[in-house]
This record gives structure tokens, C-alpha cells and sequence, in this order.
């Protein structure tokens, strides 16, 4: 064709200006109302902050626009399978003292954010909102501990090393038993201490599992037992901490080191003596009568529902916990009230694998090992019932 | 500049007429039909590419604020609510039941809207009532997004165990609220 007629030269330059008039953001339109500053970054700094910060455990701060907007789709699929914030508790969450999901409104603003084209929204507006509390500045949340014991010398990770779990032996020098009202872990390196477990050790031989005085899990504020409880330490027993060590993408190849010290907050004495009592699958009947005051799972159970209901000698039932335990989020669930568990209550304990919908293209979950659901109570006395006949 | 809209309405407006006009215009009407509409073939795609884009496929809608799309005006009274989530349940069944996937996430968000309307309202119920409504509200969003998530996959397996555990959710929902006003 030797000449290009007028008609279609119109109407090429039409095509090519709506193609360029719309190309810019065809790719991923802004749809959410939310934006980061003025909406999401309030809720990922209260909720999601402790883990989610620069220097922090998890693999992305979540503080930042330029930090969360990579991690969009992660987050998506994370909300959407119910994995994160990690609070496996699928009733209500007032029931425990400890568990801060998210709420409806919560979820559903993150969620939209991130398919919604993940808008910045006013910079300003997230430099005016206040800081969040970083753990520098607040490094023990229940205060200055009565006694810091801190690792005999630092735990190094070589450059090869990914995943470690160490154990380590903290000796006391208290010349007396004493009665704690709380035990708290301070990473000496949070970017890489996962989850680490405290418990009470003879003064030689492996710790006794039923003696577990912590189970640390970045996030997880330590909850102090109420006024005359305690868990009992003996004189002279050491203390046997767990921790497992995780490099995330950003420290992989790098040797890394950590010298946590664990914090041991005195109770008023006398106190009572906080014992564990456990439960298996089935039905276990209570010998004495106790109140409850927590409820943690075996840390090597992951990916299974499991259900615990209390039938007391009176017909009436209450739900203790219905849960999802996932993998390295092993942690006490601390009752809002201890629960009357009296004479002759029957705790009923079932468990099934972990059936939750994931969204399209999360990776499947490994198989529970649905031998391993085992829970445990802590437990003072209860107050034994009158004798029948009574008045 | 040429607006979204007015480029997506191009391809159904325009194009035949230039058809018609090149038709008349420059070329024989029988040798030249085939090259005509080639022609015309290539603006229809290169002016309905970036619409269709903000349109999105199924959910046609997408490409624009959802929420402006569906707005839906939340009723002033609890039992009004209650009778709306009923209907969006029912909404969303029937768009499974008639294979109509891609459509499913209108409903569902509009009862998704809805359930956390209730949520501030949680507080008046009775201790029990509130401890089953505060989940299954957190639930009924939750498994809302996975109806959107399952509906763009067109998974209608998936998508049938999302309703079911959506519409179980959204049943405490209203049993939980159906005495309160």
C-alpha cells in the first residue's frame, strides 16, 4: 500500500492513546478503599508488629509500605487459611487471657488491602500515628524480673546452619525452693530465637516435661499467674532451656549468634503449688478437684483440630479448647477464669487432622501425627465438695 | 484522552461503523471485505485490551472499587440484617447450584458487609450468644474471601466445602442475634 489512509491513522493514534491512557495500572488496578497508612498499618503495627519489624523474627517487617507490599499474596493466602496471627483458637477468643486475633473488621481490611492493589495512602498520616512499642524499648513487658540467669556463653550459628535447636542448662544459686509467678525469655538475638521452652531440670539428667514453667513464642506477652499460685522451683534444680534457632532468607549464610537470658519473677508466698496434669485422646477422669488455669498442647503436634470438653458430676459441660496447634506455635492458653474442674469430671479430648479450606495455591499440610495430641493442664486444688448429706 | 469508558464502549460503537465507512470509502465491496475486516479486527482487540483488563474476566466487575459496585446499605435494625444475610446465603447457594462461579463473590462480600455490621452490636448479647457470634462473624469473612478465591479458580469442589462452612458460619451468625433488636 503506498499511502495510509487518513480514517485509519485516526483510528490507530485512538487505539494507541487508549492503550496508553490505561496501561499504567491495567496490570493491578486500585480497588481497595483501605490504605496502608491510614488503615492497615494501625492493626499490622498492634497486631502483627511484635514478629513483623525490622530485626524481628519473621521474615518481612510488615511496618512499612515498601516492606509489606512484596509480601502481598503471602499475606493473603496467610489471612485466608486462618494461619496468621498465629492464635489457633477456633472459639472465642475472650475465653483466654492471652490470644489478640484479628476481628472481622480487622481481617477484612487487610484482606482487601492486599487484592485491592495495595494503596500507600498518606505518608504523613503514618508518621504522625504513634510508635509502636519496640521491644528495645520495653525489653521485659512485666517489668524488671527478681532473678536474670543468662546463658553460660553465647549459641553460634555457622553459616551453614538454617535450623538448631540447642539445649541449655541454667544453673540457680537460690538457697531455697521458690514459688514463680512468672518466667519470661529475652532473645539476646530476636531475628533468629523461633520458640524456646523452660522448664525445670534436676541438677543432672534431661528436664522433666511435666515441669514446664515457659513456652516462649515471639508475640506471646508473658501472662503472670494470679495472686497466690506459682509454679514451684526446688532449691538447687537448674533450669533447662529449649530454644530453636531459625535463620529467615535475610540471615541465611550468615553466622549468627544468641545469648538469651530467661527472667524469673517471684510469687508472694505461700502460694499454691501450680501442678500439670495431662490429658490424653479419650476420656480422663478428674481424681481430685482442681481448677484450671491453662492448657498448652505437646509442641510436636501440628496440623490437627483438636477439642476438649469438660462434663463435670453435674451434667453441665464447658468447652476448655477447641484448636488448630500448627507447627513451632506451641504455647499456653491461658483461661480468662480458672475453669472448676471438680471431682469426677470427665475431660473428653478428640482430635482429627487439620481439614481447614486453604486458598488456591497454598502448599498442602503435612499429615498429623494424631498420636501426639496430648494436652496439659495447669492445675492448683480446687475446693473439695461438701459430703453429700450435708447441710 | 480517552476515558475507561469510553474505550470500552469503542469497540461496540465505533468499530462497525468504520467498518462500513472503509467499506464504502476505499475499497471494492467483495475483494477487499477480508482485508476490511482484518483491519477492523485489530482495532476492535487493541481498544477492547485495556478495558477488558479493567474489567477483569468473569468477575467483570473488578476493575473498579468493588465496594462501589455493591455497595449495599446496611439496614438499621438487627432482624433486618438477619433477613439480609438470609437472602445472601441463599444468593450464593443458588449461583453455585446454577454453576455460575465467578458471580458467587457479590453475595458473599454483601453478607460478608453485613456480618461486620453486627460485630460492634456484639456487645448486647448474652455472654454465650456473644462468644459464639464473634468467631463465626470473623468465620463468615473469612470464608467469604476463600467463595471469592475458589470462584475466580472456578474450584467448584473447593468452593462447595467453602460454602458449607460459610453458610454454617453465617447460621450462628443468626442464631446468635436472633432475639436482639
Amino acid at each position: 500500500m503506498a499511502k495510509v489512509s487518513p480514517a485509519l491513522a485516526a483510528a490507530v493514534t485512538i487505539a494507541m492513546i487508549a492503550l496508553a491512557s490505561t496501561r499504567s495500572d491495567a496490570h493491578k488496578p486500585v480497588t481497595s478503599p483501605y490504605t496502608f497508612a491510614e488503615d492497615v498499618l494501625p492493626i499490622v503495627r498492634e497486631k502483627c508488629g511484635a514478629c513483623h519489624r525490622a530485626g524481628g523474627v519473621a521474615p518481612m517487617s510488615l511496618l512499612t509500605h515498601a516492606g509489606a507490599v512484596p509480601w502481598g499474596e503471602s499475606i493473603r493466602a496467610e489471612l485466608m487459611a486462618g494461619h496468621m496471627p498465629p492464635w489457633q483458637v477456633d472459639g472465642p477468643s475472650s475465653r483466654f487471657r492471652n490470644v489478640r486475633g484479628l476481628t472481622a473488621r480487622e481481617l477484612d481490611v487487610l484482606l482487601t488491602w492486599t487484592k485491592g492493589g495495595t494503596p500507600p495512602g498518606n505518608a504523613g498520616a503514618a508518621a504522625a500515628s504513634p510508635a509502636a512499642v519496640s521491644p528495645a524499648d520495653d525489653p521485659w513487658p512485666l517489668g524488671a524480673p527478681d532473678a536474670v540467669l543468662s546463658m553460660p556463653s553465647s549459641v553460634t550459628l555457622p553459616a551453614t546452619a538454617q535450623d538448631r535447636v540447642e539445649e541449655i542448662r541454667l544453673r540457680t544459686s537460690f538457697d531455697r525452693a521458690r514459688v514463680l509467678r512468672a518466667v519470661d525469655l529475652l532473645p539476646g538475638t530476636p531475628a533468629i530465637v523461633r520458640s524456646a521452652t523452660v522448664s525445670v531440670g534436676a541438677t543432672a539428667g534431661p528436664a522433666n516435661a511435666q515441669d514446664t514453667l515457659a513456652l516462649w513464642v515471639p508475640g506471646d506477652p508473658p501472662v503472670p499467674l494470679a495472686a497466690g499460685a506459682g509454679f514451684l522451683l526446688p532449691a538447687g534444680a537448674d533450669l533447662v532451656v529449649r530454644i530453636r534457632y531459625l535463620k529467615t532468607w535475610e540471615y541465611e549464610h550468615r553466622e549468627m549468634s544468641d545469648r538469651s537470658r530467661v527472667g524469673l519473677y517471684f510469687a508472694d508466698e505461700p502460694a499454691e503449688t501450680v501442678r500439670a496434669l495431662g490429658v490424653r485422646m479419650g476420656i480422663t477422669v478428674i481424681g481430685e478437684p482442681v481448677r484450671a488455669l491453662a492448657v498448652y498442647p505437646d509442641p510436636a503436634l501440628a496440623n490437627a483440630q483438636v477439642r476438649a470438653v469438660a462434663t463435670r458430676p453435674d451434667g453441665s459441660r464447658e468447652e476448655l479448647i477447641a484448636f488448630r496447634p500448627r507447627p513451632g506455635w506451641a504455647r499456653r492458653y491461658w483461661f480468662a477464669e480458672p475453669v472448676a474442674l471438680p471431682r469426677g469430671t470427665r475431660i473428653e479430648v478428640t482430635g482429627m487432622p487439620d481439614a481447614e479450606l486453604l486458598p488456591p495455591g497454598a502448599p498442602p499440610q503435612p499429615p498429623a501425627d494424631l498420636s501426639k495430641i496430648r494436652l496439659t493442664l495447669d492445675v492448683v486444688p480446687g475446693v473439695a465438695e461438701p459430703p453429700r448429706g450435708a447441710p | 484522552m480517552i476515558s475507561r469508558s469510553a474505550a470500552a464502549l469503542i469497540p461496540g460503537i465505533l468499530a462497525p461503523r468504520l467498518d462500513s465507512y472503509l467499506e464504502k470509502r476505499f475499497y471494492g465491496p467483495l475483494m477487499n471485505r477480508l482485508r476490511i475486516r482484518a483491519v477492523t479486527g485489530l482495532l476492535i482487540v487493541l481498544l477492547a485490551a485495556p478495558a477488558a483488563a479493567h474489567r477483569g474476566s468473569a468477575p467483570a466487575v473488578k476493575g473498579t472499587d468493588p465496594r462501589a459496585l455493591i455497595a449495599l446499605p446496611i439496614p438499621g435494625t438487627i432482624p433486618e440484617i438477619l433477613e439480609q444475610l438470609k437472602t445472601r446465603d441463599a444468593q450464593v447457594r443458588d449461583l453455585i447450584r446454577a454453576g455460575n462461579l465467578s458471580a458467587v463473590w457479590v453475595p458473599a462480600f454483601q453478607a460478608k458487609d453485613l456480618a461486620i455490621a453486627l460485630e460492634p452490636l456484639a456487645g448486647q448479647l448474652a455472654p454465650r450468644a456473644r462468644e459464639s457470634a464473634e468467631p463465626a462473624i470473623q468465620r463468615v469473612v473469612r470464608f467469604a474471601w476463600l467463595l471469592d478465591a475458589f470462584g475466580d479458580a472456578g474450584d467448584r469442589r473447593q468452593l462447595e466445602r467453602a460454602y458449607a462452612a460459610f453458610a454454617a458460619a453465617l447460621a450462628e451468625v443468626v442464631a446468635a442475634f436472633a432475639g436482639a433488636r
